[in-house]
């Protein structure tokens, strides 16, 4: 075949194409979010359904156009995680200060329009000169990244890794439909032949809302002491991303046995545990005490290890950013150069960065007043922005490391330090600087969800052989579209269905509001001051209750400073002294949660054990799209489950 | 001396987190109070809270907690034992408890039911707890109240400004000694680990040297045969070839970054490797378009590719003159 046509990669089609998916992608992940807590990466189901649509219904894609097409989609979509993780939380404030219900100013939706735009902007400006070092030099995995490679490679990649690809969907999406609640009763009908259904979800205790539960308690099953914690998420993503990060995953084996194994345990003799856990028996075996023990877990990880976990990964960041100081020089320098090393340019070039840089930063100051009013003056409004930019670009190189390595991010927890920084330098007991705080935290917040979606594309083109330049330019041009999807979404929820921990009292207080008959229409659907009505989807919003809590905290002055302090010491020298990406892993194992680190850090040593086994390649011709197939299978799942939710709530 | 390095790092960072873990501990929100205010608190450190209540008072106070918990909680889950506690208390249904005010946060509990939980009459209540226990639940709901209190209060208010300090969580006792002791440990266990990797990088680096030019040479080298290849072949052929070439040399050069970070020190492996990557993902583009079908594009990549490992050859060839010249100055 010789195709007389020039090769696609940046076009109309990808373009158009991948804003709708990625728009369509964004609003179900809002709304998921909400519910649960955490975003979805959308990057595999972009790079499916752009084979989907530029293969199959237009028949003229190629593969990097699919490229193109999966990293817009993904760009639309994943800013969606800044946006949940801190706007919400302004309509929670609105109704812990009001009593009743909350509604946005014309301005504030605007100072939060612009802010979020210029950090998508500033996010894809700021991670550019990073490329070479993250990519390129450290070799960061981007397991997800591998994955959807491992999907655009597909046609060519011969059938024994293709069917290794399908195998992995298959088997994790089966996984994945079982854990997850579909608004199906499983119970009814599963008698006889069926019993086994039954049996199933009353050991897994899940009520026949889902056939299996989310996490399995090994220890309980098996008898052992409660303190020894043995919970295992229910996800092959989890087991996917470690079998590609591999050798990693030992670290996070490590940072996780550590903090569950050893620190509970002796925080626990010396009595550093929040109040009410001081009593527990770590060697007790009964039902109960695995119930104190998940709590324990809990409040542990809010308590302690999730900031001494942020602080280290902050360390650890630094210490990689100044190990590789040199080689990032030289990078910069590659971009101020009119042609690469190939004869052609291959990146954006520096003065594109710098202006993108100068706009950004002028959208944020601008977002900063409009937000602030009367009570932020120009020189504070300043002050705040450069903070935040400079806060922005270090958060974007940890989230980048993270993602790189592991898949996941300190999103919410980087946001949270943002915001605290930001209060404090406007005045952090005065209830004026929450909005200001909040609205450049969303920036922030966006800017970071951007910068580690943008390095993932990017190590996907770099697996494909895409030009970097096609991608950052398409990035470029749509990344202010994400942010107003988002916002959009939320504001249209919040309408709609009301969010948050309080969310039966503030649908309850506008039914009394709206008069009798709609009260007598709440409660006769089961509705009440702590239950929703039926047919309403229930959504804690448990970011932004987080975030919430974190404000209250910043004007009572009483910061764990001290925590995060030793944290970024200890990240800083075992990345310095042992390894440039240690503090990194070890940090973000005590920052995530115990059920999915462990199946993590499993993964890494499958790869480990089976690389010692069957030698290198034949894990990477094998195991990589295997695995690759259980991360997208998971999270095509996830996606069409939100999906439905979405459709079915509207 | 290996294993040393890494007992020492690991000791070191175990003792470190311990002892980061001791620092500050927050008052995280309003059911966690931090075991240090807990512990100024029992021992009548704070001042303007008293402990002189007796043990009867302290139940009491233990019963009407419990109380508005089992209250919440009763409308939160419904089941048997929410129903029988709705009961005693004579409401019908949840919603006519959640409406109830005798026992909302600012009212008191009615003694009667405080009697009752005291005799253990109420459905759940568990008035077996120790005298001790109760008097932690109890001391802790104070602290919670007093904490919103005082931290919301005026900066001029001397009374608050005391018990804030009094609250206030600086330091676990011996968290300040972990902590130096994990981070002296940790520079021991990275001194020594230094010291091995300078010895056995000493001995590897000449030889490594060689083996990165070699490995560098192989693959331009292979690069150029299949450009040969591709001015005569068809496409399969030459997408078989790169991908042979891909999970075979390219694959041993390329997985082994971390070895030559070692061996070359990261400056010099950066001005060598952004020529390898570069070439790397050339190569990736070219199996790309062969794939998709543009073999004429594709050729023209693979011969971009070659040119970068020509570079990153180049490279070595100057980073092997400097270190010569390194060694006889």
């Amino acid at each position: 075949m010789n195709h007389s046509r020039p090769y696609r990669e940046l076009t109309a089609a990808s373009l158009i194409g991948g804003v709708l998916v990625g728009a369509l992608l964004n609003m179900g992940i809002v709304f998921a979010g909400l519910q649960i807590g955490f975003t979805i990466v959308g990057s595999a189901v972009g790079a499916i359904l752009g084979f989907g649509i530029l293969r199959g219904i237009l028949r003229q894609g190629s593969i990097l156009e699919v490229n193109v097409f999966q990293t817009i989609a993904s760009s639309v979509n994943t800013v969606n995680a800044g946006v949940i993780f801190t706007v919400p939380v302004l309509f929670l404030l609105g109704f812990r200060e009001d009593g009743v219900d909350w509604a946005l100013g014309a301005q504030t939706w605007w100072a939060l329009g612009l802010a979020c735009a210029a950090g998508s902007l500033l996010g894809v400006m700021m991670i550019i000169p990073l490329r070479r070092q993250i990519i390129d030099y450290e070799r960061l995995r981007f397991p997800s990244a591998v994955a959807v490679a491992a999907i655009l490679k597909s046609p060519g990649a011969g059938i024994e890794k293709s069917v290794m690809l399908l195998i992995g969907v298959v088997f994790a999406a089966t996984l994945q439909f079982s854990v997850l609640d579909w608004g199906i009763d499983w119970t009814t009908g599963t008698t006889g032949e069926w019993g086994w259904l039954q049996s199933l979800m009353a050991w897994g205790g899940t009520e026949g809302h889902s056939i299996l539960p989310r996490s399995i308690n090994l220890g309980q099953e098996l008898g052992t002491w409660s303190g020894m914690r043995l919970v295992f998420a229910v996800t092959m993503l989890s087991l996917g991303a470690g079998f590609l990060a591999g050798r990693p995953g030992l670290a996070i084996l490590y940072g996780t046995l550590l903090n569950y194994w050893v620190l509970i345990p002796f925080c626990v003799l010396l009595g550093w545990v929040p109040g009410g856990f001081g009593s527990f028996d770590f060697f007790d075996t009964s039902k109960e005490s695995f119930g104190t023990a998940d709590q324990l877990a809990h409040a542990f990880r809010n308590f302690t290890a999730n900031k001494v976990g942020i602080g280290m990964i902050l360390g650890g960041a630094i210490a990689g950013l100044l190990v590789a100081l040199p080689a990032l020089r030289a990078a910069i320098g590659s971009l101020k150069a009119s042609k690469g090393s190939e004869g052609r340019r291959e990146e954006v070039s520096f003065n594109v960065i710098k202006i993108g840089t100068i706009v950004g930063a002028i959208m944020i100051l601008l977002a900063a007043k409009m937000s602030g009013g009367d009570s932020l003056g120009w020189g504070t409004a300043l002050l705040v922005t450069a903070a935040g930019i400079l806060w922005l670009w270090l958060a974007g190189l940890v989230v980048a490391q993270t993602t790189g390595r592991t898949d996941w991010s300190p999103l919410s927890g980087l946001a949270l330090i943002a915001i605290a920084i930001l209060m404090g330098i406007m005045g952090a007991k005065q209830a004026s600087s929450i909005l200001p705080a909040v609205t450049i935290g969303a920036a922030i917040c966006v800017a970071t969800s951007m910068c580690a979606d943008m390095m993932a594309d990017l190590k996907t083109g770099y697996l494909v052989g895409g030009r970097p330049l096609k991608q950052q330019v398409a990035q470029i041009a749509t990344c202010w579209i994400g942010p107003g999807i988002a916002l959009l979404t939320v504001w249209l929820l919040w309408d709609a269905f009301a969010f948050g921990p309080d969310q039966a009292k503030i649908l309850f207080a506008r039914a009394e509001a709206a008069g009798p008959e709609a009260l007598q229409a709440l409660t006769e659907a089961g509705g009440s001051l702590t239950e929703v009505p039926k047919g309403t989807p229930v959504m804690g919003a448990p970011q932004a209750a987080a975030l919430d809590a974190a404000i209250q905290i910043v004007q009572s002055g009483d910061i764990p400073i001290g925590k995060y302090l030793t944290g970024f010491v200890l990240g800083l020298f075992v990345s310095v002294l042992v390894s440039p990406g240690l503090g990194v892993m070890v940090g973000l194992s005590l920052y995530m949660p115990f059920q999915y680190m462990i199946v993590f850090g499993l993964g890494g040593v499958l790869s480990i054990v089976l690389t010692k086994f069957f030698g290198a390649k034949a894990v990477e011709s094998k195991g990589v799209p295997l695995a690759a197939g259980l991360i997208v299978g998971e999270a095509l799942v996830g996606i069409i489950n939100a999906l439905i939710k979405v459709g079915g709530s509207l | 001396m290996k294993v040393l390095a890494t007992l020492l790092i690991l000791i070191g960072f175990c003792m470190g987190t311990l002892g980061a873990a001791g620092f500050q501990s927050p008052w995280e929100s309003a059911t966690q109070v931090p075991p240090f205010a807990l512990s100024q608190a029992m021992n009548g450190r704070i001042p303007g809270h008293p402990m002189d209540d007796s043990d009867a008072q302290f139940a009491s106070q233990y019963a009407q907690l419990e109380l508005r918990r089992l209250h919440a909680e009763a409308l939160a889950t419904p089941g048997q034992q929410a129903a029988e506690l709705l009961s005693f208390f004579g409401w019908e249904n949840a919603e006519q408890a959640a409406q109830a005010k005798p026992l909302s946060p600012d009212a008191p509990v009615p003694q009667a039911w405080v009697q009752a939980a005291l005799a253990g009459k109420v459905p759940g209540h568990p008035m077996d707890a120790d005298a001790e226990t109760k008097k932690r639940a109890v001391v802790r709901e104070r602290l919670i109240a007093l904490q919103e209190k005082v931290h919301f209060a005026d900066s001029d208010d001397k009374e608050a400004a005391e018990v804030r300090e009094a609250l206030a969580v600086p330091l676990e006792e011996g968290a300040a000694w972990l902590f130096a002791g994990g981070l002296v440990l940790l520079l021991a266990g990275g001194y020594l680990a230094r010291q091995e990797q300078k010895a056995s990088g000493a001995r590897d680096s000449q030889e490594g040297r060689k083996v990165l030019h070699g490995q560098i040479q192989a693959v331009r080298d292979d690069l150029a045969r299949i450009r040969e290849l591709a001015t005569h072949s068809d496409g399969a052929e030459v997408r078989s070839q790169l991908t042979t070439l891909q999970e075979g040399q390219l694959y041993d050069l390329t997985s082994n970054f971390e070895h030559w970070t070692k061996v070359l020190g990261f400056d010099d492996y950066a001005r060598i490797w952004a020529h390898v990557a570069s070439g790397e993902r050339l190569s990736n583009r070219a199996w790309t378009l062969y794939t998709d079908g543009y073999p004429t594009e594709g050729r023209a990549e693979i011969a971009l590719a070659e040119l970068a490992f020509e570079e990153a050859h180049n490279e070595c060839i100057k980073e092997n003159n400097r270190e010569r010249a390194g060694f006889s100055g």
